[in-house]
Protein backbone atom coordinates (compact mmCIF):
# COMPACT_ATOMS: atom_id res chain seq x y z
CA UNK A 1 0.00 0.00 0.00
CA UNK A 2 1.43 3.31 -0.91
CA UNK A 3 1.83 6.03 2.41
CA UNK A 4 -1.66 7.57 3.29
CA UNK A 5 -1.21 10.98 3.03
CA UNK A 6 -3.84 13.34 3.08
CA UNK A 7 -6.63 13.52 5.71
CA UNK A 8 -10.19 14.26 4.37
CA UNK A 9 -13.34 16.00 5.20
CA UNK A 10 -16.54 13.55 4.61
CA UNK A 11 -19.76 14.66 3.57
CA UNK A 12 -22.98 11.80 4.03
CA UNK A 13 -22.91 10.24 0.42
CA UNK A 14 -19.32 8.73 0.28
CA UNK A 15 -20.02 7.51 3.86
CA UNK A 16 -23.28 5.98 2.63
CA UNK A 17 -22.22 4.46 -0.12
CA UNK A 18 -19.48 2.65 0.89
CA UNK A 19 -21.51 1.65 3.52
CA UNK A 20 -23.87 0.09 1.50
CA UNK A 21 -21.12 -2.36 -0.33
CA UNK A 22 -19.56 -2.71 2.66
CA UNK A 23 -16.40 -0.72 1.69
CA UNK A 24 -15.21 1.98 4.00
CA UNK A 25 -12.08 0.04 4.83
CA UNK A 26 -10.79 2.36 1.81
CA UNK A 27 -10.79 5.56 4.12
CA UNK A 28 -7.62 3.88 5.69
CA UNK A 29 -5.91 5.74 2.93
CA UNK A 30 -6.68 9.17 4.61
CA UNK A 31 -4.40 9.95 7.65
CA UNK A 32 -7.56 11.24 9.05
CA UNK A 33 -11.47 11.32 7.86
CA UNK A 34 -12.83 14.49 9.31
CA UNK A 35 -16.53 13.90 10.03
CA UNK A 36 -19.25 16.62 11.00
CA UNK A 37 -22.00 15.85 13.41
CA UNK A 38 -24.33 16.64 10.82
CA UNK A 39 -23.06 14.32 8.59
CA UNK A 40 -22.66 11.18 11.03
CA UNK A 41 -26.40 12.18 11.85
CA UNK A 42 -27.17 11.83 8.09
CA UNK A 43 -25.39 9.30 7.62
CA UNK A 44 -26.96 6.74 10.73
CA UNK A 45 -30.36 7.88 9.32
CA UNK A 46 -29.54 5.87 6.99
CA UNK A 47 -27.18 3.38 7.49
CA UNK A 48 -27.48 3.34 11.36
CA UNK A 49 -24.86 0.99 12.24
CA UNK A 50 -22.07 2.63 9.56
CA UNK A 51 -19.62 3.77 12.56
CA UNK A 52 -19.33 -0.15 13.13
CA UNK A 53 -17.72 -0.69 10.10
CA UNK A 54 -15.89 2.21 9.54
CA UNK A 55 -12.14 2.73 10.52
CA UNK A 56 -10.16 4.03 13.27
CA UNK A 57 -9.26 6.87 11.72
CA UNK A 58 -12.73 8.76 11.63
CA UNK A 59 -13.08 11.67 13.77
CA UNK A 60 -16.29 13.32 14.17
CA UNK A 61 -15.61 17.01 14.54
CA UNK A 62 -17.92 20.03 14.48
CA UNK A 63 -16.76 23.22 12.42
CA UNK A 64 -15.59 26.48 14.50
CA UNK A 65 -18.02 29.34 15.15
CA UNK A 66 -16.21 30.59 12.42
CA UNK A 67 -16.07 28.56 9.89
CA UNK A 68 -20.01 28.71 9.96
CA UNK A 69 -20.39 32.35 10.27
CA UNK A 70 -18.12 32.25 6.97
CA UNK A 71 -20.76 30.04 5.06
CA UNK A 72 -23.63 31.54 6.27
CA UNK A 73 -22.49 34.53 4.91
CA UNK A 74 -21.85 33.18 1.52
CA UNK A 75 -25.00 33.30 -0.56
CA UNK A 76 -23.62 30.36 -2.76
CA UNK A 77 -23.77 27.68 0.44
CA UNK A 78 -28.11 28.61 0.86
CA UNK A 79 -29.07 26.01 -1.50
CA UNK A 80 -27.02 23.07 0.31
CA UNK A 81 -27.95 20.73 2.91
CA UNK A 82 -27.05 21.13 6.29
CA UNK A 83 -24.54 18.29 6.13
CA UNK A 84 -22.76 19.47 3.16
CA UNK A 85 -22.73 22.75 4.63
CA UNK A 86 -20.71 21.45 7.77
CA UNK A 87 -18.39 19.29 5.71
CA UNK A 88 -17.58 22.94 4.12
CA UNK A 89 -16.94 24.77 6.89
CA UNK A 90 -14.96 22.32 8.71
CA UNK A 91 -12.78 22.36 6.00
CA UNK A 92 -12.02 26.01 6.91
CA UNK A 93 -10.01 24.47 9.81
CA UNK A 94 -8.24 21.45 8.06
CA UNK A 95 -7.53 23.01 4.66
CA UNK A 96 -5.00 20.29 3.31
CA UNK A 97 -7.79 17.91 3.41
CA UNK A 98 -9.87 16.12 0.35
CA UNK A 99 -13.67 17.01 0.68
CA UNK A 100 -15.72 13.35 0.13
CA UNK A 101 -18.93 14.34 -2.02
CA UNK A 102 -20.92 12.99 -4.53
CA UNK A 103 -23.41 15.66 -4.34
CA UNK A 104 -22.85 17.55 -8.13
CA UNK A 105 -24.05 20.53 -6.56
CA UNK A 106 -21.85 20.81 -3.45
CA UNK A 107 -19.26 19.47 -5.36
CA UNK A 108 -19.67 22.59 -7.99
CA UNK A 109 -19.31 25.19 -5.20
CA UNK A 110 -16.21 23.09 -2.84
CA UNK A 111 -14.17 22.90 -6.57
CA UNK A 112 -15.52 26.64 -6.43
CA UNK A 113 -13.39 27.71 -3.15
CA UNK A 114 -10.46 25.54 -4.44
CA UNK A 115 -11.70 22.42 -2.19
CA UNK A 116 -10.47 19.12 -3.13
CA UNK A 117 -13.20 16.82 -3.81
CA UNK A 118 -13.47 13.36 -4.67
CA UNK A 119 -16.63 10.98 -4.35
CA UNK A 120 -17.17 7.80 -3.78
CA UNK A 121 -16.11 6.83 -7.39
CA UNK A 122 -12.85 8.08 -6.73
CA UNK A 123 -12.85 6.06 -3.52
CA UNK A 124 -13.25 3.23 -5.06
CA UNK A 125 -10.32 3.40 -7.37
CA UNK A 126 -8.45 4.31 -5.37
CA UNK A 127 -8.63 1.24 -3.40
CA UNK A 128 -6.87 0.10 -6.60
CA UNK A 129 -4.22 3.08 -6.60
CA UNK A 130 -3.01 1.96 -3.04
CA UNK A 131 -3.05 -1.81 -3.87
CA UNK A 132 -5.88 -2.18 -0.60
CA UNK A 133 -7.71 -4.90 -3.42
CA UNK A 134 -6.75 -6.01 -6.34
CA UNK A 135 -7.67 -5.01 -9.98
CA UNK A 136 -10.30 -7.60 -10.36
CA UNK A 137 -12.01 -7.12 -6.84
CA UNK A 138 -12.33 -3.43 -7.67
CA UNK A 139 -13.53 -4.15 -11.19
CA UNK A 140 -16.20 -6.41 -9.74
CA UNK A 141 -17.43 -4.05 -6.59
CA UNK A 142 -18.16 -1.34 -9.70
CA UNK A 143 -19.84 -4.10 -11.55
CA UNK A 144 -22.07 -4.33 -8.92
CA UNK A 145 -22.89 -0.29 -7.91
CA UNK A 146 -25.90 -0.41 -9.17
CA UNK A 147 -27.15 -3.32 -7.35
CA UNK A 148 -25.81 -2.45 -3.69
CA UNK A 149 -26.00 1.07 -3.63
CA UNK A 150 -28.21 4.04 -3.79
CA UNK A 151 -25.35 5.87 -6.02
CA UNK A 152 -27.21 6.22 -8.99
CA UNK A 153 -25.01 6.02 -11.84
CA UNK A 154 -25.72 5.97 -16.10
CA UNK A 155 -24.51 2.31 -17.08
CA UNK A 156 -22.31 4.25 -20.20
CA UNK A 157 -20.49 6.61 -17.34
CA UNK A 158 -20.03 3.07 -15.23
CA UNK A 159 -18.61 1.39 -18.17
CA UNK A 160 -16.48 4.84 -18.61
CA UNK A 161 -14.62 4.03 -14.99
CA UNK A 162 -14.98 0.18 -16.08
CA UNK A 163 -12.64 0.84 -18.98
CA UNK A 164 -10.04 3.37 -16.89
CA UNK A 165 -9.10 0.48 -14.80
CA UNK A 166 -5.85 -1.00 -16.27
CA UNK A 167 -5.38 -4.12 -17.41
CA UNK A 168 -5.33 -7.16 -14.83
CA UNK B 1 -49.30 21.28 -11.90
CA UNK B 2 -47.87 24.51 -13.47
CA UNK B 3 -46.74 27.71 -11.82
CA UNK B 4 -47.34 31.00 -12.98
CA UNK B 5 -44.15 33.45 -13.08
CA UNK B 6 -43.38 36.74 -14.05
CA UNK B 7 -39.91 37.13 -16.38
CA UNK B 8 -38.22 40.28 -17.89
CA UNK B 9 -36.30 39.01 -21.47
CA UNK B 10 -34.32 40.96 -23.98
CA UNK B 11 -36.01 41.70 -26.68
CA UNK B 12 -33.76 40.09 -28.66
CA UNK B 13 -34.09 37.05 -27.37
CA UNK B 14 -38.19 37.51 -27.30
CA UNK B 15 -38.08 38.33 -31.24
CA UNK B 16 -36.14 34.87 -31.72
CA UNK B 17 -38.38 32.73 -29.43
CA UNK B 18 -41.62 34.41 -31.23
CA UNK B 19 -40.14 34.22 -34.99
CA UNK B 20 -39.60 29.95 -33.71
CA UNK B 21 -43.32 30.17 -32.94
CA UNK B 22 -44.53 31.80 -35.75
CA UNK B 23 -42.42 28.92 -37.93
CA UNK B 24 -44.06 26.67 -36.10
CA UNK B 25 -41.92 24.89 -33.76
CA UNK B 26 -43.13 25.42 -30.67
CA UNK B 27 -47.45 26.25 -29.52
CA UNK B 28 -46.72 29.77 -27.90
CA UNK B 29 -43.79 31.30 -25.06
CA UNK B 30 -45.36 28.19 -22.74
CA UNK B 31 -44.05 25.63 -24.40
CA UNK B 32 -40.36 27.39 -26.04
CA UNK B 33 -39.71 27.79 -22.68
CA UNK B 34 -40.71 24.70 -21.17
CA UNK B 35 -38.75 22.81 -23.82
CA UNK B 36 -35.56 25.14 -23.49
CA UNK B 37 -35.45 24.27 -19.85
CA UNK B 38 -35.67 21.08 -19.68
CA UNK B 39 -33.78 20.59 -22.54
CA UNK B 40 -30.80 22.67 -20.89
CA UNK B 41 -31.24 20.92 -17.75
CA UNK B 42 -30.87 17.36 -19.01
CA UNK B 43 -28.15 18.46 -20.55
CA UNK B 44 -26.52 19.98 -18.24
CA UNK B 45 -27.04 17.28 -15.90
CA UNK B 46 -25.36 15.03 -18.19
CA UNK B 47 -22.09 17.21 -18.71
CA UNK B 48 -21.90 17.89 -14.43
CA UNK B 49 -22.46 13.65 -14.44
CA UNK B 50 -19.69 13.43 -17.03
CA UNK B 51 -17.64 15.78 -15.10
CA UNK B 52 -17.89 13.98 -12.03
CA UNK B 53 -16.59 10.56 -13.57
CA UNK B 54 -14.12 11.80 -15.39
CA UNK B 55 -12.69 13.78 -12.17
CA UNK B 56 -13.17 10.72 -9.97
CA UNK B 57 -11.05 9.08 -12.46
CA UNK B 58 -8.20 11.10 -12.17
CA UNK B 59 -8.58 11.73 -8.14
CA UNK B 60 -8.91 7.90 -7.50
CA UNK B 61 -6.70 5.90 -10.39
CA UNK B 62 -3.95 8.73 -11.02
CA UNK B 63 -3.63 9.76 -7.74
CA UNK B 64 -4.74 13.41 -7.79
CA UNK B 65 -4.70 13.60 -4.51
CA UNK B 66 -2.00 11.49 -2.76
Amino acid sequence: MQNISNAAIADAGPLIHLDEMEWLFVLETFSTVWVPPEVADEATRHRPHWKDSAPANIRIEAASPGARQWWEAERKFVQLDQGEKAALALWRSHQDAILLCDDLQARTVAQDFGVPVMGTLGLILRAAQFSLRPIPDVRAILTDLPKRSTLHLKPALLQRVLDSLPEE
Amino acid sequence: MNSKIEIFLPSQLLSKAQKLINDGLFKDLNDFFETAGNYYLERHADEMWEAYVEHEIKAGLHAEYI
